[in-house]
């Protein structure tokens, strides 16, 4: 059997700090004017809704005027805000609306899909088998180019779970517009299929060859 | 459903997933916010609404989604509806915001807020009917702000 480890990335499990009562108050007071409380939510929900617009695909540009209409539609609804300490979920809902909008105004331009352009033969594959080719590339520069094959769900929802600070399952849920309760399966099914990429089951820890002795263990 | 408590009731990985997370996380690049993003959501506050009513689509979720699209759509304050729809000009990088705005007590003015920067501000002329049509500098998102004779201020959501 395998070793069973509760561990996705590093800082997975230091949950951004979501107390409810703390940002329902930092709500009320923003939106009974005081600007420190304001600044104490972008201090707290800034980084997430950066990610979110770089998750969806959206270039630095984009994703800083993602950024910025985010938080102006947050100013102007601050007062009539529903569940105020659900403000980082909004965020998230209102990110991915925002990162949509985006993505269509920007359908012409937007950046080719490393897989689809190779798909199309347009990049040069290197064979992940190739020993003396995986000896001359890192270990990272394996996992990306395996993290690159990955479908585009998996890789936004690996992405996301993988931010600094980490995200919460159900912000990520609002992010990504998943169930809750299908992150962690679907986590486990994208991290499964980037480990049965040549490219990862070449590099695991004693090569291929333990690879396939942890299977037969498990 | 209740979300999930990944500290305690996560489904745990098996351990050679685990530790690809762990090289995924440290190979994807970093990518952390700039500063000058955060200066930019800080700086949001400064367009928040004060003495003023908010017009929105009764389905906001709709404002959201088609304001931009090249799609009219309409705010509502009250008994004032603000009928707009703004156009991208992208080799100019100008925008064109035309539409309507019908307020049953008259209006005084109208102007277009650009949260730029540095912001701007720009008069809209209109007629007899509430009928106006401004272009605006830049794509940045952009909101109409309506006296009326009544002496209420009303704004529209934010056009992107």
């Amino acid at each position: 059997m395998h070793q069973m480890t509760k561990t996705l990335c590093p800082l997975a499990w230091a949950l951004v700090d979501d107390d409810a009562a703390v940002v329902a108050g930092l709500v009320a007071r923003a939106a009974e004017g005081d600007r420190h409380a304001y600044d104490a939510l972008v201090e707290r929900y800034g980084r997430l809704v950066w990610h979110i617009a770089r998750s969806a695909g959206l270039d630095a540009t984009d994703a800083a005027d993602v950024s910025q209409t985010v938080w102006l539609r947050f100013v102007e609804q601050i007062t009539r805000l529903r569940d105020p300490a659900r403000a980082g979920a909004w965020l998230a809902t209102t990110a991915r609306r925002e990162c949509a909008t985006v993505s269509r105004r920007r359908a012409r331009s937007v950046p080719i899909d490393l897989v689809e352009f190779e798909d199309r033969g347009g990049l040069p594959v290197v064979d992940p088998v190739d020993a003396s080719a995986l000896e001359a590339a890192d270990r990272a520069a394996a996992v990306r180019l395996a993290f690159a094959s990955l479908p585009e769900r998996c890789r936004n929802l690996l992405r996301l779970l993988c931010a600094d600070p980490p995200v919460r399952y159900k912000v990520v849920a609002e992010a990504l517009d998943l169930a809750v309760g299908s992150i962690g399966p679907k986590r486990q099914r994208c991290l499964e299929q980037l480990a049965s990429h040549p490219a990862i089951a070449c590099i695991t820890e004693g090569g291929r060859a333990s690879s396939q002795g942890m299977e037969d263990a498990s | 459903m209740t979300e999930p408590d990944p500290r305690t009731s996560d489904e745990p990985l098996p351990d050679h997933l685990a530790r690809l997370a762990g090289e995924l996380h440290k190979a994807l690049p970093v990518d952390d916010v700039p500063d000058a993003v955060l200066a930019g959501a800080r700086g949001a506050w400064t367009w928040r609404l004060i003495d003023s009513e908010l017009a929105e689509l009764a389905e906001q979720e709709q404002a959201v989604l088609r304001a931009g699209d090249g799609a009219a759509v309409t705010y509502a304050a009250d008994e004032v509806f603000i009928d707009v729809d703004r156009e991208r000009h992208p080799v100019s990088g100008t925008s064109v915001v035309a539409g309507q705005v019908t307020a049953p007590t008259g209006i005084v003015a109208i102007a277009a807020e650009v949260a730029s920067h540095p912001p701007q501000a720009v008069a809209v002329e209109f007629d007899g009917g509430g009928a106006f049509r401004v272009t605006l500098p830049g794509d940045a998102p952009a909101r109409l702000v309506v006296r009326l004779a009544d002496g209420r201020r009303v704004v529209s959501s934010w056009l992107v």
